[in-house]
């Protein structure tokens, strides 16, 4: 059964289709949420928040062909929020930026705190690139990281980025390119290049 | 047009999203601009290292929906599918089926007034009376019907009962006032002689004194004389 063809008949009132639903879509949202947010733990607590608010909206979906824009949205406002109320609880120390950060002010990873530059032959394992990446991603703007984890991982067309996040096309290829732009850069200051990648792109 | 103009098509041609139209103008400019052929290659690359960043399996349940539905609520839906649109024309439906229930009970509907009591009998769709049934509705009609005109005949005789006894009544009231009236007049008859008895003998008694009176005036005159 298509996703179309699952809210149809959840929508006719077989709720139990719903299960069905969340099954199909666990994975892409909880990965979607977790490199948003950067946290297992509250990655959990927003995807349960999603499939709950999906739930009790679903009859107010306008068109079923556009659910996957839908969901994708529900869960960046969701993540927008949660950033918020992050921002208000968490700060960091203006010491803890000038140790850990390069010249430009970009924080370094604790996996970088000794430069791959000065061990040239290490290549990373999976979890050290992970990581990095991760870290890479959490520089950017918001604005530009959720483009980019939309674009890169949940394989979303711009144009449903587009309506996930209610802008216009135009500036939904801006913000993927600058942001693009942007992570090869800090991977360059990382020295992140091919040779310290575990196997070749 | 400048490499700043190509950068929406740049993402687009990056991610395979390019139209035909756009392909050839993007391909135009890529073909003979190293910076954006630089660029492009540096962006698949980075685009590249994102990727490493691996999907991971959710470690724990997601909420299940574990609906538990009541029988009517199957019975709506069922209707709903069932029952054509719009409402109008169900209401329509379901008032001529209720219409030609009513109408049927109606025909069949038994309406008796026995002993003070009233009584309702209605059935759709009753059966064939076997001749069993027959022999035992006519017996019970039979009993039924004793009973009525026992019960009428009772009903008579205590209205001529209570008749008769109110003229019985009546007329025993009436010698009773006839009997009370002559003894009345009878009683006024002797009242009547004996205040004239009493008349009659006063009148003699005021005789003989006023004869005495004149008889004794007269000596009176003699002597005096």
């Amino acid at each position: 059964m298509t996703d179309t063809q699952l809210i149809s008949s959840i929508l006719d009132g077989d709720r139990s289709k719903f299960n069905a639903l969340v099954w199909r879509w666990e994975k892409p949202l909880y990965n979607f949420i977790l490199r948003y947010l950067g946290n297992r733990e509250l990655a959990r607590e927003v995807t349960q928040k999603t499939f709950i608010r999906v739930y009790q909206n679903l009859s107010k979906l306008r068109d079923v062909t556009k659910f996957s824009s839908w969901i994708y949205q529900i869960a960046a406002n969701l993540c927008r929020d949660e950033i918020k109320k992050r921002d208000h609880r968490q700060f960091i120390s203006l010491d803890m930026i000038q140790q850990n950060s390069d010249e430009n002010g970009v924080l370094l990873p604790e996996e970088l705190q000794q430069s791959p530059a000065q061990q040239p032959d290490v290549r990373m394992n999976q979890k050290q690139l992970r990581t990095i990446v991760q870290k890479a991603l959490e520089q950017l703007p918001e604005e530009q990281r959720v483009v980019i984890i939309m674009k890169e991982y949940q394989g979303l067309k711009f144009r449903e980025i587009a309506e996930a996040l209610n802008e216009p096309l135009n500036t939904i290829k801006s913000r993927m390119y600058y942001g693009l732009n942007g992570l090869r850069k800090i991977f360059e200051q990382w020295q992140i290049t091919e040779e310290v990648l575990p196997h070749e792109l | 047009m400048s490499c700043k103009d190509m950068q929406s098509l740049l993402m687009d041609f990056l991610y395979d999203e390019i139209s035909d139209a756009d392909r050839e103008l993007f391909l135009a400019h890529f073909a003979r601009c190293k910076s954006c052929q630089q660029e492009y290659i540096a962006l698949k690359r980075t685009s590249g290292i994102l990727q490493e960043w691996e999907d991971v399996d959710p470690d724990f349940n997601f909420i299940v929906v574990n609906e538990k539905r009541h029988w009517t609520d199957y019975l709506k839906d069922l209707l709903a599918k069932l029952l054509p649109q719009p409402k109008i024309v169900t209401y329509g439906v379901i008032g001529s089926v209720v219409g030609i229930f009513l109408l049927l009970a109606a025909a069949n509907t038994e309406i008796s007034y026995q002993q003070q009591q009233f009584r309702i009998r209605f059935g759709l769709f009753q059966k064939p009376i076997s001749a069993e049934q027959t022999d035992h509705l006519a017996t019970q009609r039979l009993i039924e019907q004793l009973q009525q005109e026992n019960y009428l005949l009772m009903t008579s005789l205590i209205q001529q009962s209570e008749a008769r006894q109110r003229k019985e009544m009546t007329s025993a009231m009436i010698q009773l006032r006839q009997d009370i009236e002559r003894q009345r007049i009878e009683d006024l008859n002797l009242v009547g002689f004996g205040l004239e008895n009493i008349e009659r003998n006063t009148y003699h008694r005021i005789q003989k004194t006023d004869n005495s009176l004149n008889e004794f005036i007269r000596l009176i005159n003699a002597r005096s004389k």
